[in-house]
Order: C-alpha cells, then sequence, then structure tokens
C-alpha cells in the first residue's frame, strides 16, 4: 500500500486512478483474460462424429413430426366426408371444395377418390393412417432414447484432442515448423540488412543525410501493407517487372517462378518488418561513444573486430528486441503469404484462420494459435538467452 | 624508446575555419611535450592529425622521419588516451588493457601475462577480473593509460585525461604519469588547458591560441619570459599594465600607463610609439612600508587602496587599485601579520623593472609589422 500512498503523493488521485486503471484494464483486458479463454477453448472438444449423429437424428424426428402432422389432416379430413355420408349424402363436393380452400396444395385427387369411396373404404383407409401415426411416435420415442446417448457423447470435454490433431496431422505440422524456420530466416535476413544501416544512421552518416535516410526508410510505411505487398507481387509475379525485364534482356528463357516456395513471402516479409528491426538496433548504436569507436581503432583494430567486440557487444539489447520484434511479425503474418506465397507455400496464420473460419472448429483454431504463442514465447527467451540480455536491458 | 613528431608547416581548416594556421615544430623522442591553451584553440586537432583521425589540410605529419599521410589511426605508432578514456564498459580490465594485443593476434595466455605486468605497473594488480565500471575515476585513468601502454606506442597521446578528476588526484596521477613516461621512454604529447598539468609534467610545452602556436620553450621559459601578452596572460596569473611606449633602450623599455610610467624589461624590440603592455606576476610584486631608501626602492611604485584580502593557506592574494587604474593582484607569503591590511587603506606596491615585460599589443603589433 505504501507504494499506491507514494503514487497519489506523486501524481495525485485522479492521475494514480487513472494510471491503475488503465494497467489492470490493460493486463486483465488485453493480456489474460484472451489468453486464458484461448486457452480454455483449446482445450476443449467435442466428437464431432456425434456431434453429426445429434443433427441426424434430430432431422429425422423432425420429419417423423411433419408425417404425423399430415397424417392427422388427412385423418380430420375423411371423417369429416364420412359423418357427411353417414347424415345423408351432403354434397360431397362441398367439403372437397373446403379441403382445396384449406390447402390449395394438398392432393385433390386424394379427396376426389375419397368423395367416390364408399364409408367403408374411408374407415379402412382412417385406420391405415392411424396405424402409420402411432408407427412414427414409436419411432420418435426410439429416436429421442438414440439422441440423448449421442448428445451425452456429443457433450465438449477438456483434453488435449485438439493439440494431438496439430501432432497428428503431418501438413498442419510441416506448415508449424516451416513457418517457424521461414521466420527465422526472414529474422536473420532482416538483420543482416538492417544492422548496417543502423550504424550508418547511427554513427557514419552526416546529420542531414541521416535525417534524409530516415525519411526515405519511414515514407513507404505511410502505404498500407497489404498495398506494399501487392506491388512485390507485380514485382515478383511471373508476368511482372522483374520478369518481363529479364525476358526482354534474354537472361532467362521463361519466367522465374519466385512465388514457388517461400522465397517472395521472405523477400515481403524482410521488407515489411525492416523499420522493427532497424530502430531497436539504432537506438542502441546512437547511444554508443563515438570515442569507444575511434579507442578501438586507435588501437590498432580493423573494421570487423570493432563491430564484432565494441559496437555489436553494445547493441546486443537493441539486436535482441528487433529480431524478436521481427520474429514475431513474422510468424503472426497473415496478408504477406496470402498474397504473395504460392500454392506451395502455405502460412501457419492461414491454417489457423481456417480452422475458424472454414472449419468453424474454434477449439482446434484457439489449439493451433496457442501453439504459435508459446512457440514465440520460447523464441522471446531463446534471445535472450543468446544475446545475455534481461528484460530490463529490452525495457530501456 | 619513443620517436621524434614533426609537424612540418602543418595547416587544418574545417570549411572556411582554421583550426591549426602553419604548425611548425619537432616534438623530441622521449620528450614529454605539452600542448597548453583555451578550448577551441586547435590542441585537439592537432593531437588528432597525429593519431591519424584526421588528415592535415596542408603540410605533413612525420613520426620517427615517416610521413604519416594516408595511414589510419590503425596503422600509426601512436596511441590516444581520450578525454573520456573511453574504455569499454562491457569488458573486464584485462581485457581492456589486452585490447590492442588480441586486435594483433596474440593468444589469450600471452595477453593476459602482458595485461598483469600491466597492471602492476600502473598498481592494480588484483583488479584484472573486475569491470571497469567498478573501478574509481583515478583506477580507471591508470586503466586507460595502462591499454594503450600495451600496445608499445613509440608517441602516447593524451587529450586531457585528468580533467575529470578531483584536485588531489590530479596532482597525484600527473606525479605518476610522468613517472611512466621516464620508466617507459615514450614520447609523449600531452593536450590540457590547464596550466597547471603542463608546468609540472612538461619537458617543453607549447602555447597556443586560435589556431597558432605561439611560443614553443621549457616550462620555466614560458612562465618568465613570455613572447606574447596571450602567453603573458594565459600561463599563470599576470597583472597587465596596458600604455604606449615612451622610450626604449638597453634592453628596457618604459610605458606610459594610467599607473604612471613604468619601465620593463623588453625583449621583443618594442620601440617609442608602440602599443604595448607592461605584465608583471603578482609574486614579483612587493608591498612597501616606507622604509626603503632611494637605493633599495624598486623601479616602480604604485600608490593604491587595498579593496580586499583573499586567504589562499600559504600565501593571501591582496587586491589592490590604484587612483585611476585597474585592480591588481599581489601574492605575499602567509608569514607574517597580514590584519592591518583592511580595505580602503592605502598602501604602496612595487616591483623591480627585471621582474615585469613588455610585450606588444596583440593587434597593434600585427598591424604594425
Amino acid at each position: 500500500m505504501g507504494a499506491v500512498q507514494d503514487f497519489v503523493r506523486r501524481y495525485g488521485g485522479v492521475m494514480t486512478a487513472y494510471i491503475f486503471a488503465g494497467c489492470g484494464i490493460w493486463m486483465i483486458g488485453m493480456i489474460v483474460l484472451p489468453q486464458l479463454l484461448m486457452l480454455e477453448k483449446s482445450l476443449t472438444y467435442s466428437d464431432p462424429a456425434a456431434s453429426a449423429q445429434v443433427a441426424q437424428i434430430q432431422a429425422r424426428t423432425d420429419g417423423l413430426f411433419v408425417q404425423i402432422t399430415r397424417a392427422e389432416r388427412d385423418i380430420a379430413r375423411l371423417q369429416d366426408r364420412l359423418s357427411a355420408i353417414e347424415a345423408g349424402e351432403a354434397d360431397p363436393a362441398a367439403g372437397s371444395g373446403a379441403a382445396t380452400l384449406l390447402n390449395p396444395f394438398a392432393s385433390p385427387s386424394q379427396a376426389e377418390d375419397a368423395a367416390a369411396a364408399t364409408p367403408e373404404e374411408l374407415r379402412a383407409e382412417i385406420e391405415t393412417l392411424q396405424a402409420r401415426i402411432a408407427e412414427a411416435r414409436a419411432q420418435i420415442a426410439a429416436n429421442d432414447a438414440e439422441l440423448a446417448d449421442s448428445q451425452a457423447a456429443a457433450q465438449p470435454q477438456y483434453g488435449l484432442y485438439n493439440y494431438e490433431e496439430l501432432v497428428e496431422n503431418d501438413l498442419n505440422r510441416a506448415i508449424f515448423f516451416k513457418t517457424i524456420w521461414a521466420s527465422v530466416l526472414v529474422t536473420f535476413v532482416c538483420l543482416v540488412v538492417c544492422y548496417p544501416i543502423a550504424f550508418y544512421l547511427a554513427k557514419a552518416a552526416p546529420g542531414e543525410q541521416a535525417a534524409l535516410l530516415m525519411l526515405g526508410l519511414i515514407v513507404p510505411y505511410w502505404i498500407n501493407e497489404i498495398l506494399r505487398t501487392f506491388a512485390w507481387l507485380m514485382l515478383l509475379s511471373d508476368g511482372g517487372v522483374i520478369n518481363d525485364l529479364l525476358l526482354w534482356l534474354g537472361v532467362v528463357a521463361e519466367p522465374i517462378r519466385w512465388r514457388d516456395g517461400s522465397g517472395a513471402v521472405i523477400v515481403g516479409m524482410t521488407y515489411a518488418y525492416i523499420l522493427f528491426m532497424v530502430f531497436p538496433i539504432y537506438n542502441t548504436i546512437d547511444t554508443l561513444d563515438k570515442n569507444q569507436i575511434e579507442a578501438a581503432r586507435d588501437l590498432g583494430a580493423p573494421w570487423w573486430r570493432i563491430h564484432w567486440r565494441v559496437v555489436i557487444p553494445h547493441a546486443k539489447p537493441g539486436i535482441a528486441v528487433g529480431c524478436i520484434m521481427t520474429f514475431m511479425l513474422a510468424a503472426g503474418s497473415y496478408a504477406v503469404p496470402l498474397i504473395l506465397g504460392g500454392t506451395t507455400s502455405k502460412w501457419f496464420t492461414e491454417v489457423i484462420y481456417d480452422a475458424f473460419n472454414e472449419g468453424n472448429d474454434w477449439g482446434l483454431g484457439s489449439a493451433y494459435a496457442f501453439t504459435l504463442l508459446v512457440t514465440c514465447i520460447l523464441f522471446i527467451l531463446a534471445m535472450m538467452r543468446l544475446f545475455k540480455v534481461n528484460l530490463q536491458d529490452i525495457a530501456k | 624508446m619513443g620517436m621524434d613528431v614533426e609537424l612540418d608547416r602543418v595547416t587544418m581548416r574545417f570549411g572556411d575555419f582554421t583550426a591549426v594556421r602553419n604548425a611548425d615544430l619537432t616534438i623530441r623522442s622521449g620528450e614529454f611535450f605539452s600542448f597548453l591553451g583555451p578550448s577551441g584553440c586547435g590542441k585537439t586537432t592537432i593531437l588528432r592529425m597525429v593519431s591519424g583521425f584526421i588528415e592535415p589540410s596542408e603540410g605533413f605529419v612525420r613520426i620517427g622521419g615517416r610521413d604519416m599521410a594516408g595511414l589510419g589511426p590503425n596503422k600509426r605508432p601512436t596511441a590516444l588516451i581520450f578525454q573520456n578514456l573511453a574504455l569499454f564498459p562491457l569488458m573486464k580490465v584485462w581485457e581492456n588493457i589486452a585490447f590492442g594485443l588480441e586486435v594483433r593476434g596474440i593468444g589469450k595466455a600471452a595477453r593476459r601475462k602482458r595485461a598483469e605486468e600491466l597492471l602492476d605497473l600502473i598498481a592494480l594488480t588484483d583488479q584484472a577480473d573486475k569491470l571497469v565500471t567498478e573501478l574509481s575515476g583515478g583506477q580507471r585513468q591508470r586503466v586507460a593509460t595502462a591499454r594503450a601502454l600495451a600496445v608499445e606506442p613509440e608517441v602516447l597521446l593524451l587529450d586531457e585525461p585528468l580533467s575529470a578528476l578531483d584536485l588531489k588526484l590530479r596532482q597525484h596521477m600527473r606525479a605518476e604519469l610522468r613517472a611512466i613516461q621516464k620508466k617507459t621512454g615514450v614520447t609523449f604529447i600531452y593536450i590540457t588547458h590547464d596550466q597547471g598539468e603542463a608546468l609540472t609534467m612538461s619537458d617543453r610545452i607549447g602555447v597556443m591560441s586560435q589556431g597558432v602556436i605561439e611560443q614553443v620553450g621549457a616550462p620555466e621559459e614560458v612562465y618568465s619570459r613570455p613572447h606574447t601578452a596571450f602567453v603573458a596572460t594565459f600561463v599563470g596569473e599576470n597583472n597587465p599594465f596596458p600604455g604606449r611606449v615612451d622610450e626604449a633602450r638597453e634592453g628596457y623599455a618604459v610605458l606610459e600607463t594610467s599607473h604612471g610610467r613604468l619601465r620593463a624589461v623588453n625583449r621583443e624590440g618594442l620601440r617609442a610609439g608602440d602599443e604595448a603592455s607592461i605584465f608583471v606576476r603578482p609574486e614579483r610584486c612587493q608591498l612597501l612600508d616606507g622604509a626603503e631608501t632611494a637605493g633599495s626602492a624598486p623601479d616602480n611604485t604604485l600608490l593604491t587602496a587595498v579593496e580586499r584580502v583573499d586567504l589562499e593557506g600559504a600565501y593571501v592574494n591582496l587586491f589592490v587599485r590604484g587612483d585611476q587604474g585597474r585592480s591588481l593582484i599581489v601574492h605575499l607569503t602567509n608569514d607574517r601579520d597580514l590584519t592591518g591590511l583592511a580595505p580602503g587603506r592605502q598602501v604602496t606596491i612595487g616591483f623591480a623593472a627585471d621582474a615585469a615585460v613588455a610585450l606588444p599589443t596583440p593587434g597593434a603589433a600585427a598591424a604594425a609589422a
């Protein structure tokens, strides 16, 4: 409570309430609850066969009820005719007409047949219908008993079924591992591309040039990600700009199929996430005392050793943050693989999307999503370990 | 043994700004040489040209007789100690010291051994495995020195490395640096704006102002026989008496000043009519008690009033002011009763012509030339 009092003293009551409410809503509403709900969903499953059976039985029972209703209506009409005949040969057409009026789609031929029939025939007809109703009712009772069993079987249950599904589904498992591997690759390519840019921006570029470069890096991000990705599609597709140029120059005989495999996706993602790698690294290198670089140089170090021993160790937290962000974004990307990916380069996010939206199986979708989340967290921990940084370094 | 460093008509320009103008001198091998001047005078630029971080716009830098043009800082036989030391905070003390050896491909065991030898030299024997951030300011200073010496440079360049230390430590480190220099025989080029540092440590001093080396000489020479008004005022304290030369003969000049006619040594060839100033050190002024005979009275006497007395410890600063003149400082040794020097009291100040020097006023001298 001392901490709260300290807060109140420093920021006042309103501000303290705002901060605590904001933090609470953020932590519980944005982080804890959704994850818990998803975890719960992912551990819940219902036997799909039993569910199908339930639906089937219910449909059958519904059909039987319709039959009973029809038969009862027919009996009522036949009885009307019968009592009319017994009352003294009333106009048979009146009853028939009424039936037609009441139900224009009811078979008039049947009514005419009945009109022509003798009372004995009508009675026999009624009995047949009554027997049929009794049979249907018996059937419904049997169905209800069966339904209770099936419903019990279709009850949602807790279990690892959804996770087992991922392990057993060869295709989805392959996509999962490919997504992780390709995201690692995107992260690595981004790091290799961005470290020199970040170093140049922070330490080598004269002020104006650095500002221009920074602007050049940021401006593409004013354009929607989808549009940017389609721009890459225009460049990389079979009839795209690059292929046209290569064909025209005669370098290749037929278009290169960039989009087969993950090449185009990796290129597109590297481009899409460059800023998320450049800025954390830039920020850390920017705080490096330039004298340290000069001191290393003065002591005889060639450029690569200066980077290896002085700049990179200093930039480690930034590199870790950049790698974590890029990896998370790449692994969780949906638009880029959807647009740039060929038929063989499906991303795991697409599998998750399909499970939710097309399979309508929230349990399975949650299990996939949760697996991806846990993998990403493991990746973060591995990066922090690899770069020997802790959360405080990253928060800086 | 260190190498000599020759600056051959070196000029450095940054755009329109001339940071160093026609620097021309030779720093002898094994010498402790200081560049002394206020910030922005170009002394750091000279250091960076010698270490190879920048190339001079004109002229040549030679080390051991070899032209250094085109050689980067990693290719020169120099090592630089930065003003902020620039130790590598993520490395241990011994790794810092051994970095230059690591660069040269020396094995880890040999590096460690050499680092420990250097740690002995700087009296930090057991600190090898600490991080530099765990050391005190003075210890870091020593580590920086050891790191620079580890690569066995012919010339060690020091860019105000003591400026971050407190006074006591600074004085201690002066002696230590001087001792290390004597022991290793490396040529030291020391940059400082602190005349105390320059005077106590150096074999020779180059006094700089606005990109120009105004005077080069041994400390006592620079202190007692300044060639320019700038040197006279920047190195140590001096009381200036601006005026005009009335007569100049036999190595002395007599100036008409606001304190009357004053006589001083004339080494710079002043002639009657020149704009000039007389400079006299506070410790060369005497407080006269009126008992002097005509024969023992100094050449110059001034009637002044006491403004205040500041106690410095071993001596006191006596501030006095003449009728129309400016405030003067007189150092009096604190070996007598000074309670009588109440503000407002009339006192007579005197100094010998041999204790004072007449120097041309900078602007006027340039105009005359």
